[in-house]
């Protein structure tokens, strides 16, 4: 059974916040890469953009375990809502070969809050 | 993705697939035939007879066959046969014809190649099977249609939560890339085939060939009537002496084909008359190449035109791609960790400055005036044209346009060139403000000064408006859609004095976004000035600025 945890106790953040959080990982096998990531999308009616921030990636591979990870938000882009496109935040941690994936949206803005367009 | 949405992406795969198969299909043939001639057997073969004659169905400027027959031994039993390749239509120019058989001497014996399975076939000549190569383009037209529809259709559709958001950040190869490789590959093929040798041929016949007086045989129009309809080639057979030997040829131009327009051809024609003596431009390397006009047609300058076309697009297209596809933050090995990218604001595009700044617009009426203009005369002369070569006659072209519709267009695209000619005598304001690059909560500090005579500006405005922009695909449209999210007014005023001169202040709100910029999505900043002219086209202007984040 491959089974992964992302331990994220808050969600809305300013920009430059430091944040920390734990994730481990329980798998059937070995993997070939284990990276959480912290990258922005948009959603809405433009054609998908996204591009990763920060990365933190997990040297030595096993088929268990748990890491501390910190990150640095960036300055920006804010998250916000408009009527046409919206920027979300997310932190993604990636297992490849198995292929298995969970995400956690969050929130980087001054208000804590998306910036609402409209 | 909806059923629908299926099934019209699997027709517009299909298109591909079926372009792809049926190049793939013709050409695979052409080669399987000729590289099935590499197994036959060789063999000795006697010559009985040779000539070039006359096709009894006129074909283009191909009027001529190759009339060969010769004989071969295969295992005891003699055969007959009169087929110099496997894959020859039989039709030549009288140069080419002549060029062929002046390799076969009756009563010589020459090599022959002989199908084991059924030695009543032979060939004189094997072809080669270089080619080959060319069928990488319609394999990758199969390739996108194939794989395309099995991935609408069998692959499955990850939801939300399955898909790995990221990945696309990361590493992405876009299918779009293989699309304008074709568009590349195809311009650049049609320039230096269509444009580019010919070019070279005709500046090496201008600089090498000589002059020698010839005698016209014959002049005529040959037709070839098909399904598409009736076309028309110049067909003049004529004689001439070179280095004390006699050669004949029927080639008029570099170019040769046929085509519609029946009156040009004719007017050739009638230069030459049967029975005259003209001059034509002999290569006096290879003495059976001559031609009447050695002058550039207007068709190598099309298929230049088309060729740089397509090679812009298909190099556009990859450098869009690849320059989206190499989006990636930069690696810092020390503690796994990359460095922060602050993407979301290419800051190649946009130079910011500090202190007091006249504004400058990337878009300026005399630009907008020739824009519009360029397309306006490119649309027309492309309907001119295809109405004059298929009229050959100027008159008629004027009044005779084969395509109403699009002629109407270009009729009308005349409209907005006169609007934007007589926006070029408006007077243009200066503006200049404390800074381009501002952040959320800034002031921007702003003045204006008209040059020129603003008496008949009736009214003016002056506001600060922020959008955002989304671009999306489809099929292969692209489209790009706006909504404004801030507009706020700096200055509205109808006063004279005012109008022509003034300063104002503005405060952008905490609250709100910053200048965003991505590849299909952006939220941009705009000053712009709007004057009201009374009976004249309005004044316009905008300029972009940068509002960054707030300091944290």
């Amino acid at each position: 059974m491959n089974e992964l945890i992302l331990n994220l106790k808050e969600f809305n953040f300013l920009p430059k916040e430091k944040i920390s959080f734990d994730v481990s990982w329980q798998l059937d096998n070995i993997p070939k890469k284990i990276e959480v990531r912290l990258f922005w999308y948009t959603k809405g009616k433009g054609t998908e953009d996204s591009c990763v921030a920060e990365t933190c990636i997990v040297d030595h591979l096993s088929d268990r375990g748990n890491k501390s990870v910190y990150f640095t938000l960036p300055e920006s882009p804010y998250s916000f809502s408009g009527k046409l496109i919206s920027l979300n935040w997310a932190i993604e941690f990636v297992v490849k070969s198995p292929d298995k994936c969970i995400r956690k949206e969050i929130v980087i803005s001054p208000i804590k809050i998306p910036i609402k367009l409209y | 993705m909806r059923i629908i949405g299926k099934i019209f992406l699997t027709l517009f795969l299909l298109v591909f697939f079926s372009m792809g198969a049926t190049f793939c299909v013709f050409l695979g043939k052409t080669i399987y035939k000729r590289a099935v001639c590499y197994s036959w057997q060789k063999s000795d073969c006697l010559i009985e007879s040779v000539s070039v004659i006359e096709n009894a169905e006129k074909h283009g400027d191909t009027p001529y066959k190759i009339d060969l027959k010769y004989s071969y031994n295969h295992n005891g039993i003699q055969h007959q046969s009169d087929k110099v390749m496997i894959d020859s239509r039989n039709q030549y120019s009288y140069s080419d014809a002549v060029m062929i058989s002046s390799k076969y001497k009756v009563g010589n014996i020459y090599n022959c190649f002989v199908d084991p399975h059924y030695p009543d076939r032979a060939i004189l000549e094997k072809q080669s099977i270089w080619h080959i190569f060319f069928m990488l383009i319609p394999l990758i037209f199969l390739a996108i249609g194939a794989g395309g529809i099995y991935g609408v259709w069998f692959i499955g559709e990850k939801t939300e939560e399955k898909r790995v958001i990221s990945d696309s950040a990361v590493s992405s190869k876009n299918a779009g890339n293989g699309v304008f490789v074709i568009f590349l590959i195809i311009g650049i093929s049609i320039m230096i085939f269509g444009f580019i040798r010919p070019i070279v041929g005709i500046i090496d016949a201008k600089l090498n060939w000589q002059a020698v007086e010839c005698d016209i045989l014959s002049s005529d129009i040959k037709t070839n009537s098909s399904s598409d309809g009736t076309t028309y080639a110049i067909d003049i057979l004529y004689s001439y002496v070179f280095n004390g030997q006699e050669y004949v040829s029927n080639k008029y131009d570099f170019m040769g084909g046929s085509s519609s327009g029946y009156s040009s051809k004719r007017k050739v024609i009638e230069q030459y008359p049967q029975n005259s003596k003209r001059i034509c431009f002999v290569n006096p390397r290879n003495p059976r190449i001559a031609v009447l006009n050695r002058g550039i047609s207007l068709l190598i300058f099309i298929l230049g035109v088309f060729g740089f076309v397509f090679a812009v697009v298909g190099f556009g297209g990859i450098r869009h791609f690849n320059k989206d596809n190499s989006i990636k933050t930069s690696y810092d090995p020390v503690r796994n960790q990359r460095k922060s990218a602050l993407r979301g604001f290419n800051q190649k595009n946009f130079i910011s400055r500090k202190g007091p700044v006249i504004l400058t617009s990337k878009l300026t009426p005399m630009k907008n005036f020739i824009g519009i203009l360029i397309f306006t005369l490119i649309w027309n002369g492309i309907m001119f044209f295809i109405s004059f070569v298929d009229s050959g006659n100027i008159f008629k072209a004027l009044i005779s346009f084969p395509i109403v519709i699009f002629a109407t267009i270009g009729f009308l695209l005349f409209v907005p060139v006169v609007y934007c000619f007589l926006a070029l005598f408006n007077p243009r304001a200066k503006i200049e403000i404390n800074s381009t690059d501002f952040i959320l909560g800034d002031k921007i500090c702003l003045k204006w000064k008209f040059d020129g005579n603003t008496s008949n500006i009736s009214r003016l405005d002056i506001f600060l408006e922020a959008i955002e922009s989304a671009t999306y695909r489809r099929g292969t449209d692209t489209y790009t859609s706006t909504e404004i999210f801030y507009k706020k007014s700096l200055i509205e005023t109808i006063n004279s004095f005012e109008i022509k001169a003034g300063s104002c202040e503005i405060l952008i709100p905490e609250n709100t976004m910053h200048t965003f910029v991505s590849s299909n999505n952006k939220v941009l900043w705009f000053i712009k000035l709007k004057g009201q002219v009374k009976n004249w086209p309005d004044i316009n202007q905008e300029y972009q600025v940068n509002v960054g984040p707030r300091k944290f």
